[in-house]
């Protein structure tokens, strides 16, 4: 049976529960709810830009691969001659002609020159 | 306006306003529970009814109107509370709440409100709530059970337990 207590909790705690004031609390959870409303938005349109880039990828492959043959043929074009430099040159350039009679004058010299240098360390 | 004919144009057109309306509408009853869940603090209240009503909003796909709105908010926003006492500082601050405090009969004021939010904050948290959702909000006891996802038995035992001591703590108002 219900008693005045119980009528006086139940009216108490009812009044307490419908009489929170707002106080800009609405306005507070309106403001979080535009934040998520346009992050929101923003998502939508990742897919979208996803799509775009992809999109964009494959055809600027599929132009590529087109043009693949004039490519490779600029490319070759355009890879310059090879410079090396100065002392590679000398290096690299063809030995002088020298006369067979030249080479055995040389050859008998240094053995003469060798087998003084050998007699003169003995004595 | 029906809270069903506000959350279809939510969920149809973004209606902004539209969801304005249901926080204007349910503000006072979720900040009420909240407030005497976090015993009267305030600032602890007012953000976790937010964080209520922004869960709200991005889950309301999912509200599927076989409970009342008002219930569905609700079960949000004791799930929010218990997400905060589940950090450990929140946990030893809310320690007693799970037995509530011995019970003592209040000294009576002049204010019946007053002694009787002096009252509730020496029960329990479930008692608590179930007593908040019942008597302040008019659920059923089925509606309680579904918002704090506690068994039937459960919630009717602490509606029955928190009413008597709530009785017996305001006992020098038995006959004003």
């Amino acid at each position: 049976m219900s008693t005045d207590l119980d009528q006086m909790i139940t009216a108490g705690l009812r009044a307490q529960s419908q009489a929170v004031p707002d106080a800009g609390f609405s306005r507070a959870v309106a403001e979080r709810v535009a934040a998520v409303r346009k992050r929101r938005r923003l998502a939508r349109l990742i897919p979208g830009l996803f799509a775009a880039i992809g999109t964009a990828v494959v055809l600027l492959f599929q132009v590529q691969w087109a043009a693949l043959p004039g490519e490779i043929s600029n490319l070759a074009a355009s890879i310059p001659e090879v410079q090396l430099p100065q002392w590679t040159q000398l290096a690299y350039a063809p030995a002088p002609l020298i006369p067979m009679w030249a080479w055995a004058g040389l050859v008998v010299a240094l053995f003469a020159a060798g087998s003084s240098a050998i007699r003169s360390s003995e004595s | 306006m029906t809270d069903a004919v506000l959350i279809a144009r939510v969920l149809t057109d973004d209606d902004p306003q539209a969801f304005d309306e249901l926080v204007e509408r349910y503000q006072s009853p979720v900040r009420a529970l909240l407030l005497r869940l976090t015993r009267s603090n305030q600032s602890l209240s007012d953000e976790l009814a937010q964080d209520t009503f922004l869960q709200a909003y991005r889950s309301l796909r999912s509200f599927k109107g076989d409970a009342r709105f008002s219930t569905w908010l609700h079960s949000i926003a004791y799930r929010a509370f218990l997400v905060h006492i589940r950090s450990q500082r929140a946990t030893e601050q809310y320690e007693d709440d799970l037995h509530g405090t011995a019970i003592e009969p209040c000294t009576r004021t002049s204010d019946f409100n007053h002694d009787l939010e002096l009252a509730m904050q020496s029960l329990s948290l479930p008692e608590r709530a179930v007593l908040t959702l019942c008597l302040g909000d008019g659920c059923t006891h089925e509606e309680a059970a579904t918002a704090l996802n506690l068994p039937l038995g459960t919630v009717k035992t602490h509606a029955s337990r928190g009413r008597e001591k709530l009785k017996a703590l305001l006992s020098e108002w038995q006959n004003a």
